[in-house]
């Protein structure tokens, strides 16, 4: 088949049938979407800053208190009844009381 | 358009939002085109379109050389389009095997009165590769030159002449061989 006859008057059309207008007003419509998209998302920005700093604060809470309690570090080598071998008598009766006022009344 | 202006209100913060209106205003309708004919869909040329113009928002204020700005706006324009294309791909396919999706998309969006050597011309480019594709619709409908075509894609000036080369006898062997 001779094609170049046919072809020749294709140039640079497109087979497609948006009209300026249309693409004008997408194209209105998208850049006053990218002008106003960095406000409307600060919102986002600063939430997720404040879930990052508060993310922050915990993890370094619970990596001091790693340290600061060497009874657990036993009962977690040792059976809990080394555990509870190894307390005074006062850590034992602290351990048995001391919590029964602290919980909540349903 | 004078660019170098348009460069330096794009760097002012005040002048900012009325230069980038100006500057899509210039060249929105090339952009869309431009993503069109790579991913075909309106809807997605429209979702593309979309992407680019945020990040084209959101960056351009570093940019320094009016020289740099078209191929830079056509790049930003390129990635999302790909970014498109990957989308619909499953787990191991590359782009170039939605060429029969592409297609079929090209027969459900040309208008009733298209001439069908337009349609089969289109077919013709979806057979390419797409990166192929892609160089060859920047310089065959958006005229611009290699250097600039070199500087979107990442190629050298002399594999993309061997490439329109190659593209457009693909495209004759095509439309010579396939059946109307």
């Amino acid at each position: 088949m001779n094609t170049n006859n046919i072809y020749d008057n294709v140039g640079r059309r497109l087979p497609f049938s948006e009209t300026d207008e249309y693409l004008d007003n997408l194209i209105s419509r998208s850049t006053e979407a990218a002008i106003d998209a960095p406000r409307k998302s600060s919102p986002t920005w600063y939430t997720a800053a404040v879930a990052a700093s508060l993310a922050l604060i915990i993890a370094t809470g619970f990596y001091f208190l790693s340290f600061q309690s060497p009874d657990v570090y036993v009962a977690e080598a040792d059976s809990v009844e080394d555990f509870l071998y190894s307390l005074s008598d006062e850590d034992v009766s602290l351990l048995a009381f001391s919590d029964y006022d602290e919980i909540p009344e349903y | 358009m004078d660019n170098d202006k348009l460069i330096d209100m794009l760097s002012e913060p005040s002048s900012r939002d009325a230069a980038f209106r100006l500057l899509m205003q210039h060249y929105g309708r090339r952009l869309y085109w431009h993503i069109r004919r790579i991913v075909v869909s309106h809807d997605d040329a429209e979702d593309a379109l979309q992407e680019a113009f945020l990040k084209i928002y959101s960056s351009i204020s570093s940019l320094r050389s009016a020289e740099k700005l078209v191929p830079w706006l056509y790049r930003v324009a390129t990635n999302e389009a790909l970014r498109c294309l990957r989308s619909k791909t499953r787990f191991f396919q590359s782009i170039d095997d939605l060429s029969p999706a592409l297609t079929d998309k090209l027969h459900a969006e040309s208008f009733l009165d298209s001439d069908a050597a337009e349609v089969r011309f289109q077919q013709a480019l979806l057979s390419l590769p797409t990166s192929q594709r892609v160089a060859f619709n920047m310089r065959y409908y958006d005229d611009l030159p290699y250097e600039q075509i070199a500087e979107i894609t990442g190629k050298s000036v002399a594999s993309l002449k061997t490439n329109y080369h190659y593209a457009t006898l693909k495209i004759k062997d095509y439309l010579e061989n396939s059946d109307l």
